[in-house]
């Protein structure tokens, strides 16, 4: 599973992994039902305690993203992608209202607004 | 598993209290880093806890028998691992696990066949010969071999190599995990705090600043960027609970210590908008008053 974190940053380790981890199975990397590594194998491959590994895997279940079964393993769960996407999708109108409150606030006009995300569609 | 209970220490009578401790408990699984400056209490902490230095006043208690008055009987379940103790130097490894091995009834000969492989230490040759990085593995093999539910580790991990702290704390928080063992290290090594520890126990001249998980305390030390909206009337915002503020009327920021998300919504009610940073542990730790020098 290609996943790196950095302890170093703010955003706790957990929560840097639970957001690679659902990454990488809405974008169909890990495809549902396929079974994520062992808490042990994942924190000996990412150097991290297995707490933190634990803590991760307990947030996706709680998210209903996997299915953890005891001493079998972690399980990604049917449907997982397409909720997963469906929620992308959704804060992405969610953000694109932001930012035309935002432009609403200011006066800047739909033509304008939409010029300016065309400009910066290119350098982001 | 392990509670204290006003615990002082002093080293001689009516001299400088090095430890005082009104109550501290470890009962989790994980490893847990004490830190602090030198000379901050870590290693005195961590001697009475193991039942070796008899507090002044107060009590470490395993399982509720009192660790200095009942060592011969908890010393097969807490194991201390320090710098001053000697390995017999004219054995070869091997000749010093086999010594070590039959003294212990309780000796785990799987976990044994395991690590030695693992740690790769030259057994053939006379501990005396060994690095100290070697060394130090040789008596990790030694400690969790003997099985036991409290592993206290103090100051090993300084002036050792990456490469040999990587292994160490691998191995710990493995041994951790599957013997649901508590571990205290005595470290000032951040980076490895971050990726091995769970919990914190940061000390300052004998006194404890804080005792907390690492992921609530990047979940509640935050800084806000503020910046005005034409929404906003011109209400104060003092009245937020913060740490430090820095408010012009137009941009600022905020710094709290009790991250709360209704803060984000206040703020955003009175027309201002933020934006959300987090702390590294470093400052973190440099917030809470402590200090690794």
């Amino acid at each position: 599973m290609n996943i790196s974190i950095n302890p170093q940053a703010p955003l706790p380790i957990y929560a840097q992994l639970m957001e690679q981890i659902k990454s990488l199975i809405y974008s169909g990397h890990i495809s549902t039902g396929s079974n994520l590594p062992s808490v042990r194998q994942l924190a000996e491959q990412l150097e991290v305690n297995s707490l933190t590994i634990q803590k991760a895997y307990k947030g996706l279940e709680a998210e209903g993203v996997i299915t953890i079964k005891k001493g079998v393993g972690a399980f990604v769960k049917e449907g997982a992608a397409q909720q997963g996407q469906e929620a992308l999708a959704v804060q992405l109108d969610q953000d694109i209202q932001t930012a035309i409150k935002s432009a609403k606030s200011q006066d800047v006009g739909v033509d304008d607004f939409c010029g300016r995300v065309k400009e910066t569609w290119e350098s982001v | 598993m392990i509670s204290i209970q006003e615990l002082q220490h002093s080293y001689k009578k009516g001299k400088k209290t090095v430890l005082n401790i009104p109550t501290l408990t470890f009962d989790e699984l994980g490893v847990t880093g004490i830190v602090g400056h030198n000379g901050s209490g870590k290693s005195t902490l961590l001697s009475c806890v193991a039942g070796l230095t008899h507090p002044t006043q107060g009590r470490v208690r395993y399982q509720q028998r009192d660790t200095w008055q009942h060592y011969e009987s908890i010393k097969k379940d807490i194991q201390l691992v320090a710098d001053e103790i000697p390995l017999y130097g004219s054995e070869t490894g091997w000749q010093l696990i086999r010594l070590v091995k039959s003294l212990d009834s309780n000796w785990n000969q799987a976990l044994e066949d395991e690590l030695i492989p693992e740690l790769m230490i030259p057994l053939d040759d006379k501990v005396v010969k060994l690095s100290r990085g070697e060394r130090t593995k040789l008596k990790i093999l030694l400690t969790l071999c003997r099985n036991p539910k409290v592993v206290l580790i103090d100051e090993l991990t300084n002036d050792l190599d990456v490469e040999t702290r990587r292994i160490v704390f691998k191995k710990l928080d493995a041994y951790s995990f599957e013997k649901e063992a508590t571990i205290l290290v005595a470290t000032n090594i951040i980076h490895d705090i971050e990726r091995f520890a769970n919990r914190i126990v940061l000390l300052k001249e004998g006194q404890i600043l804080a005792t907390e998980d690492i992921d609530s305390l990047k979940n509640r030390f935050k800084k806000i960027s503020l910046k005005k909206t034409d929404a906003y009337k011109g209400t104060s915002i003092k009245h937020i609970h913060h740490d430090e503020l820095k408010w012009d009327g137009s941009t600022g920021s905020m710094i709290t210590s009790a991250f709360d998300s209704q803060v984000l919504t206040s703020l955003e009610q009175m027309g201002i908008a933020t934006k959300l940073e987090n702390f590294p542990l470093e400052e973190i730790i440099t917030r809470l008053g402590g200090s690794l020098k």
